[in-house]
């Protein structure tokens, strides 16, 4: 028996990847569904996209922490009136927020001309690396930039390759379209009966608040928030030294040397491209963040609303204005949204109007 | 590394081309052999060393065995039977039996022994089995050792069934090491068929009921018995899944090298008697126990009785080699009433027709339960959570208010016509039928749509344990 020669066997191979590439992209396009939360968002702000002037972008955060109709209603106040959207996902970093911001920017939305987008360290949180929604932000930009994240981290080699590796084969699964059709049978098969699993609800929740969803009594109970909440009311005196020093920490030497600075200037440019005023924002939370006041000392930030300093903004460190040690309580949220609102009208001149 | 994993993939592809592009048998072995070192030591490269160890020993006491007689000669095959019940008795059922002699103790005073956190090394169970059938055959002359140590180390560590088997035969396998396969022998349409048949098994079907099934046993006692029903029976679909998935995954890996692998599942779901479905489920064990456990006992030679006791030390043996821990051996105890009632049932006279015709008609769904009833004492990590599954199924007595929605048992429907179908039209045997470039293009067809219904976080698979 004589065999089929070279060409012919690459010939073939070539034939099965462009048939599996086909069968791919197709589901991935009918099917692709990330994580019911921030499908059933995104799917809200589709709706809206043309009536939206400000957009919010950040992690539970941004999420918690920013209420769009008093954001709204205080600009109304002073004479800006405009609608905003809160934009921010649970536990989204900034390589996942660069693709949303290329999602959005791909809608083309007609009013769309300023975004908030959450300054914090480039490095992805990855406890659960492959879930669709972990998977889905692989495009093969934003790949090579959380690679090169990756590469830059103040970490021992062995611990930056193995955390590329996950970012090549999340790729690769991205790619792939990997259990696209599992995930949309994942619904059916489910046998708890959360709210993460019904999508439907969420959407709901995001039409009435404007993207903005406070902690549900249970989250105040229990789960993973709850734990954090009762951590946090445990905490007492130490909560309260630590926020005191916080002023300290966060003008100490920091170097930037470990920061993904080449990201950070292509949303700076991606923004600027879509014709979008970028603000970074830090949100008033509990940790020390000194590199990310060094970066906008070195002016890598184009414009930074800053609201980390307990000394100059006490009521969002007040315990009764906070969920926990990094979320604000929905009484929080609002007084923050009001200091934004006053912050943003400051910032946003006639010039800038202009623009 | 899974076979399901793109790492393996990565692995295999290098693994063959080198392999194929070598020219010499000789040189393609000897790699063989390293890239599967290399398979295993990516588990835990500290297991290495006791694979060599067992390799070593094992190939050394078959050459020592060869001249010897009588006592001598047996004396060599204690010592290797020793050695590799001690290895497998220290990893894998030390603690057990430490805590099964402290609770006895605990019954007389204040007494405890030690107990240690030992790592259970993977696969070797199953690589121990075949290396003491080297030795039992070797000592019984069925065949002859093998002198060249590389040979013999391939045999003991080839990658594809190293972990989860099929369980080789020295017979079988070291001839095939004498002899090269050609390339253009190889027929790859049918076993890339098998590889992706066996990718949909375990990928597609066992990994996306793994999450419902694990939900039910975690918590049983919340689940009404609708529940527990349907955890019960999607568990036998997950298990048979996962571990056929595996062995086909295993026969094609291994075929695309050159090397044949016997047969490990010969459709058992769908038998109508334990007997035969025991003759066809992990057949590789079953023979195993059958010819170095079953015979030597005496088989069925000496009357019903010696062969009740018989059946029931070998499937007691068999539930503890799956793990250790009692709900195993019950379930290696059930199996063995189930292979003892069956006889019985076989050979009485005194059964009216019509019993039997009804027994014939429910013959596959009887059997299917019955093993699904089995298995709740495989899948439950002890006997009371156990004995609360099987009442739960059997009897419907539970308190649990949780449920499955009932629609999905409709599921079991298509993966039963499936599985008769593919059974008919032998789909490898289909594939190597059609022209090279309509197959290329099934296959990525298929590949692609295999791809999406996979779980993004890999699971391992079942026997890994074990």
């Amino acid at each position: 028996m004589i065999g089929p020669g070279p060409l012919r066997i690459a010939l073939n191979i070539l034939v099965c990847l462009v048939s599996l590439l086909l069968v791919t992209t197709t589901l991935d396009t009918r099917l692709r569904s990330r994580d019911e939360m921030p499908d059933a968002k995104f799917e809200v702000y589709l709706e809206r996209k043309d009536e939206i002037d400000v957009l919010f972008f950040g992690s539970s955060r941004i999420y918690r922490g920013i209420v769009p109709e008093i954001f709204d209603g205080e600009l109304a106040r002073l004479g800006r009136p405009l609608t905003s959207f809160n934009l921010g996902q649970r536990g989204m970093r900034p390589h996942e927020t660069n693709e949303l911001l290329r999602r959005v920017f791909d809608t083309e939305p007609a009013r769309l001309r300023w975004i908030f987008v959450e300054l914090a360290d480039w490095l992805p949180v990855q406890h659960s690396p492959f879930t669709q929604r972990n998977v889905g932000w692989h495009d093969a930009r934003e790949t090579i930039s959380a690679l090169r994240t990756c590469w830059l981290q103040d970490a021992v080699l062995e611990q930056k390759l193995v955390d590329m590796r996950t970012h090549v084969q999340q790729f690769g699964s991205s790619l792939l379209s990997l259990g696209v059709a599992s995930e949309a049978l994942r619904g059916w098969l489910a046998t708890d009966d959360s709210m993460a699993s019904r999508p439907g609800e969420w959407a709901e929740l995001y039409r009435l608040h404007q993207g903005f969803a406070p902690f549900s009594p249970e989250e105040y109970k229990s789960g993973p928030a709850g734990l954090h909440r009762s951590e946090f009311l445990r905490s007492g005196d130490a909560y309260r030294r630590h926020v005191k020093r916080l002023p300290e920490l966060n003008a100490a030497e920091a170097s930037t040397e470990f920061y993904n600075l080449t990201a950070l200037r292509a949303q700076l440019e991606s923004a600027e491209a879509a014709g979008v005023h970028l603000s970074h924002l830090i949100m008033p939370s509990f940790e020390a963040v000194p590199v990310l006041h060094r970066l906008a000392e070195h002016g890598e930030v184009g414009h930074l609303a800053a609201f980390d300093d307990p000394d100059r903004y006490s009521a969002l460190y007040s315990a009764r204005h906070r969920f926990d040690f990094r979320h604000l309580n929905q009484k929080g949220a609002e007084r923050f949204s009001v200091l934004l609102a006053r912050s943003f009208a400051l910032q946003i001149s006639p010039a800038a109007d202009d623009d | 590394m899974l076979f399901t994993e793109p790492l393996f993939f990565l692995f295999f592809v290098v693994v063959f081309c080198i392999h194929w592009w070598l020219r010499g048998h000789r040189s393609r072995k000897v790699w063989l052999m390293l890239a599967s070192y290399v398979f295993y030591g990516c588990w835990d490269w500290r297991f290495l060393f006791l694979i060599l160890a067992s390799t070593l020993i094992d190939h050394r006491i078959a050459l020592w065995m060869a001249p010897t007689e009588g006592a001598r000669r047996k004396r060599w095959l204690t010592l290797s039977l020793c050695t590799n019940l001690g290895l497998l008795g220290f990893f894998k059922y030390f603690n057990f039996f430490t805590e099964s002699a402290n609770s006895l103790l605990a019954l007389f005073g204040d007494v405890e022994l030690r107990t240690y956190s030992i790592i259970l090394p993977v696969g070797i169970s199953f690589y121990t089995f075949q290396t003491m059938s080297y030795s039992i055959d070797a000592y019984r002359r069925k065949l002859e050792p093998i002198r060249d140590f590389w040979d013999f180390a391939l045999f003991v560590s080839f990658f594809p069934q190293l972990v989860m088997g099929p369980i080789l035969r020295a017979k079988t396998f070291l001839p095939q090491l004498e002899r090269a396969t050609p390339f253009r022998d190889v027929a790859f349409a049918p076993l890339l068929t098998l590889f992706v048949i066996g990718f949909i098994k375990k990928a597609c079907i066992s990994d996306n009921i793994a999450p419902m099934v694990d939900s039910v046993y975690a918590e049983p006692g919340s689940f009404d018995a609708l529940g527990i029903w349907i955890a019960v029976l999607f568990y036998t679909v997950q298990i048979y899944c996962d571990f056929s998935g595996y062995t086909d995954m295993a026969i094609a890996v291994a075929g695309m090298l050159g090397y044949r692998v016997a047969l490990n599942f010969d459709w058992p779901l769908l038998t109508r008697n334990v007997s035969e479905f025991y003759r066809r489920w992990h057949i590789s064990f079953s023979s195993w126990l059958r010819d170095y456990l079953y015979f030597p006992l005496g088989g069925s030679q000496h009357g019903e009785r010696r062969t009740a006791r018989n059946l029931m030390i070998t499937m007691l043996l068999s539930g503890l080699w799956h793990g250790a821990g009692g709900h195993y051996i019950v379930w290696g105890g059930l199996n063995g009433a189930a292979l003892v009632g069956h006889r019985w049932y076989r050979s009485s006279a005194g059964i009216p027709a019509a019993v039997r015709r009804v027994i014939a008609t429910l013959a596959w769904p009887l059997n299917v339960c019955w093993f699904a009833f089995t298995l709740i004492f495989f899948r439950a990590d002890n006997i009371a959570t156990a004995l609360g599954v099987s009442r739960a199924f059997a009897l419907g007595d539970t308190d649990g208010r949780s449920s499955l929605d009932a629609e999905l048992l409709l599921w079991l429907l298509p993966l039963a016509l499936a599985h008769v179908v593919a059974r008919r039209l032998n789909l490898p045997e289909l594939a190597g039928k059609l022209p090279a470039p309509a197959f290329a293009m099934a296959y990525g067809i298929v590949a692609g749509l295999a791809l999406s219904c996979v779980q993004l976080a890999y699971r391992p698979f079942i026997y890994f344990q074990f």
